[in-house]
């Protein structure tokens, strides 16, 4: 059994290509992102680990723009997303320079879950280990939010988690992924600090979300901004307001 | 390079102005259109005016917009206008001895906010760069204007005595040169962006 594990383009018997396995564990050892598509913003949330005091904060991103209107956080190995965020760059420029138009969110994914199964599939090469969470608008001005796994699967959601925290945040956001709460930017941003605080230790420093909005007036552009401390210690203070209210309430009815 | 075409950049302490013929001649000899944008934006503060061979100023000027796009999303902050310049001649200069040169001459204007003051710069079909320029004139009508500049430039023009200096130019570009260019294109830049102004009609 242990033979199989050892070259990636070899199947074991049972069925499982072992070296993309160990990648997609890679994924949840990864910090927590979590990606939501509101109405009308997409929000990306990551958890920023606790990083040694000398160090310079700026040169640790999770949240990558990689056009005007794309952008993406991953979970994984940080040196392999960088070489794939470059790429992804270097297509949507390329891309427009062909054809014009910006990319669709839909075929940047694509692109980057193409670039990732080709890793799998030849001889002397690695899987990407990374997972990534790529939320955008298309040219007509709807929201997207795509998902990439180091295989090449990609899937599209409204809203999904990846990383060490998956699996609690994404049943959060599958229990209170509603209408209300994608109305705006301030319910998503809401919904984006509740979800990761499931699983990231609470302060603002361990926490870092982007949003992507479209602006008004220039059809076709958009504006990506990332919170300052500042708003998220607000956003979380607002969160532990209303979950203890929400606490209340329910002692109440008891 | 003494093409049909006309460009025209003014630069004092606050300003970049840019002006481009909107002709594009088929033949030699033939006016197709008078509605033909010569501009390239490279940025929020940064613009290309671009003339020559029409498929290598499309060619060239996408080339160029993607390729410093490209360096915005990687490092998070647009180059500056200086750099351009050089990036831009180096494009140029690479290709010059091969059979894809492009054949095109350019003005960059724009505003660099880390010296917080306007630049003026141009690169022609040979890789000839002048940077920082107080003013500059692309095409075969810019000789005539060097002199108009050299008498009423001065470092400290307000937007309308620039604007009048430009008139004064596209007025002689009008009455010396035998080529019927009637309308340009204006573009003014300075520390709040770039503005489109009315085009103009001589």
């Amino acid at each position: 059994m242990d033979r199989y594990d050892r070259a990636i383009t070899i199947f074991s018997p049972d069925g499982h290509l072992f070296q993309v396995e160990y990648a997609q564990e890679a994924v949840k050892k990864g910090s927590t992102a979590v990606g939501v598509r509101g109405k009308d913003c997409v929000v990306i949330g990551v958890e920023k680990k606790s990083i040694p005091t000398l160090q310079d904060d700026r040169t640790i991103r999770k949240i990558h723009r990689i056009d005007d209107h794309v952008m993406l956080a991953f979970a994984g190995l940080s040196a392999d997303a960088r070489v794939l965020v470059d790429r992804a760059r270097i297509e949507c420029q390329s891309y427009k320079l062909t054809l014009e138009d910006p990319v669709t969110v839909g075929y940047i994914a694509r692109f980057i879950a193409n670039t990732k199964q080709r890793f799998t599939q030849s001889p002397g090469r690695r899987p990407f280990g990374i997972a990534m969470l790529i939320g955008g608008f298309d040219f007509d001005g709807s929201p997207r939010l795509f998902k990439t796994e180091p295989s090449g699967a990609f899937y599209e959601y409204m809203a999904n988690s990846t990383g060490r925290g998956e699996k609690p945040v994404r049943e959060y956001l599958e229990e209170h992924y509603k209408d209300e709460t994608i109305a705006d930017e301030a319910a998503v941003l809401k919904l984006v600090v509740k979800a990761l605080s499931q699983v990231v230790q609470s302060g603002a420093q361990n926490i870092e979300i982007a949003v992507l909005k479209p602006i008004v007036g220039r059809p076709g552009i958009c504006e990506q901004r990332i919170l300052p401390v500042s708003e998220v210690e607000d956003l979380l203070k607002l969160v532990e307001v209303e979950s203890a209210e929400a606490e209340a309430e329910g002692e109440k009815k008891k | 390079m003494a093409g049909m075409a006309y460009l025209f950049g003014l630069r004092t302490n606050d300003y970049v102005l840019l002006a481009a013929d909107k002709v594009c001649f088929a033949h030699g000899a033939i006016v197709v259109t008078n509605d033909h944008d010569k501009s390239f934006r490279l940025g929020e503060k940064l613009m290309m005016m671009c003339i020559g061979e029409d498929g290598d100023v499309a060619q060239f000027g996408d080339y160029v917009e993607k390729n410093l796009q490209l360096y915005k999303l990687r490092n998070g902050y647009e180059i500056t206008p200086r750099s351009a310049m050089h990036w831009i001649r180096k494009a140029i200069a690479d290709n010059l001895r091969s059979q894809d040169h492009y054949t095109v001459d350019t003005l960059v204007g724009g505003y660099d906010e880390h010296d917080n003051k306007p630049f003026l710069g141009s690169i022609d079909y040979l890789g000839n760069a002048l940077s920082d320029q107080p003013y500059l004139f692309r095409g075969f009508s810019g000789r005539f204007c060097y002199a108009i500049l050299d008498k009423l430039y001065r470092p400290d023009m307000t937007e309308e005595e620039g604007h009048e200096a430009m008139m004064k130019c596209l007025n002689e570009v009008k009455k010396r040169f035998v080529a019927n260019l009637p309308t340009f294109q204006v573009v003014m830049i300075n520390k709040d962006g770039i503005r489109q102004l009315d085009d103009i009609s001589v």
